[in-house]
């Protein structure tokens, strides 16, 4: 009987320990990093941080799976309108506020390109889905209030269900989260933000 | 005896290939009948027109007004992927019937049988047995996943005995409580 030769076990147990720490370090779910991907390259000109990615899913990113540091338990943009405006004017100022299954709520104020976000630490505990959304705000001297027709079942990002409409998507998208149906061209939004209140990538269908 | 050994789990290979071959020739067999294209499933299933709320008078509703309005939001049924495919005003549109948007137009006829047929579809047989008197209504996904005495992924959405349970159990129970349904979907 030929002997076997010896491999010390470190030679086994090493590579399959590195395998595994790759594997925890990296998103191994390929729906996630597709969706990660999907959303492309940051902007030029717009750094990471609260003014980035306007429209876009928040919690692809900010959620469990990362690759975000931050996490946040719902997230989105308001836009002063309408829900399908060639190009759309991030609102900032506008309270956003929450009512979850439980009664209770959350209000949150969105920056100047109309971004917003809730962390779990900023509402312990909630929300616990569905969840009733209304935002409100004075973004061109008048009042104005809008309460979504249905309620969110889960999702934690607005831009999940609220894309920009076109052909190929028209009916699964209301389209983007707005303040008014009617455009207004004069409006030009929060002039002084660091970042153009007009977020790049969108356009007419 | 290390030849030895080898002849045995040679045997013992061999064994296995056979019974393996053997079973698969049984499975091929057991798979190889015609399907008969005349073979149908009888439903005997709750009615349409209470379904879509035909005749429903102020403060009424059908339980297809239910489903658009509880569990159809576009991040739940209301979406392509779903077994459990729910349209309706307020989420997904049936592609093509009129260009409607989410939230624009009412729900459709085509809208309304798409509906139904998903809701019947999902357990054919177990919704006749219910609507029969065989089974409770609790023993199909329509009203488990909902009770939360099966994983839902949107968690508990009804109790027992309130509106929305009175409305579809009324409607399995071939009398649909059009009230219930209504006050549901408030």
């Amino acid at each position: 009987m030929a002997a076997r030769p010896f491999v010390p076990a470190s030679f086994v147990l090493g590579p399959t320990l590195l395998a595994v720490a790759a594997s925890a370090a990296c998103n191994i779910d390929p729906v996630h990093t597709n969706a990660v991907n999907a959303l492309g390259p940051e902007v030029g000109g717009i750094p990471q941080g609260e003014f980035h990615r306007a429209g876009q899913p928040c919690t692809t990113c900010h959620g469990d799976e990362g690759p975000a540091k931050s996490s946040f338990t719902i997230g989105g943009t308001v836009f002063y309108g309408p829900a399908n405006t060639a190009a759309p004017v991030g609102v900032g100022n506008v309270s956003v506020t929450l009512e979850d299954d439980s009664g209770s709520q959350f209000t949150t104020t969105t920056n100047c390109v109309g971004n917003f976000w809730v962390s779990p630490g900023d509402w312990p505990g909630h929300p616990q889905f569905p969840v009733l959304v209304t935002i409100s705000g004075t973004p061109a001297g008048s009042y104005l209030q809008q309460s979504m027709q249905s309620h969110i079942g889960r999702a934690g990002s607005c831009a999940e269900c609220h894309q920009y409409p076109t052909q190929d998507n028209y009916y699964k998208t209301p389209g983007l989260v707005h303040m008014v149906a009617a455009d207004d061209p004069n409006y030009q939004g929060d002039q002084t933000c660091p970042v153009n209140p007009v977020p790049p990538g969108f356009g007419g269908p | 005896m290390a030849r030895v050994v080898r002849i045995v789990s040679l045997t013992r290979a061999f064994a296995v290939a056979a019974l393996a071959s053997g079973a698969m020739l049984a499975a091929t067999q057991a798979c190889s009948g015609s399907p008969d294209p005349t073979a149908f499933t009888e439903i005997d299933a709750p009615d349409f027109n209470q379904f879509k709320g035909a005749g429903a008078t102020a403060g009424q509703a059908g339980v297809s007004r239910l489903l658009e309005k509880r569990c159809a939001t576009l991040d739940c049924h209301g979406q392509v992927s779903r077994p459990l495919r729910i349209y309706g005003q307020f989420g997904l549109r049936f592609v093509d019937d009129g260009g409607n948007q989410p939230g624009l137009g009412a729900t459709t006829e085509t809208e309304y049988e798409a509906n139904y047929q998903s809701v019947i579809g999902l357990q054919p047989e177990g919704i006749k047995n219910v609507v029969d008197g065989l089974n409770p209504p609790e023993s199909i996904m329509l009203l488990r996943k909902p009770l939360g005495l099966e994983r839902h992924k949107g968690g508990t959405v009804f109790v027992t005995g309130d509106d929305a349970y009175q409305c579809l159990t009324s409607w399995l129970g071939r009398q649909a409580d059009l009230a219930a349904c209504g006050r549901a979907t408030q």
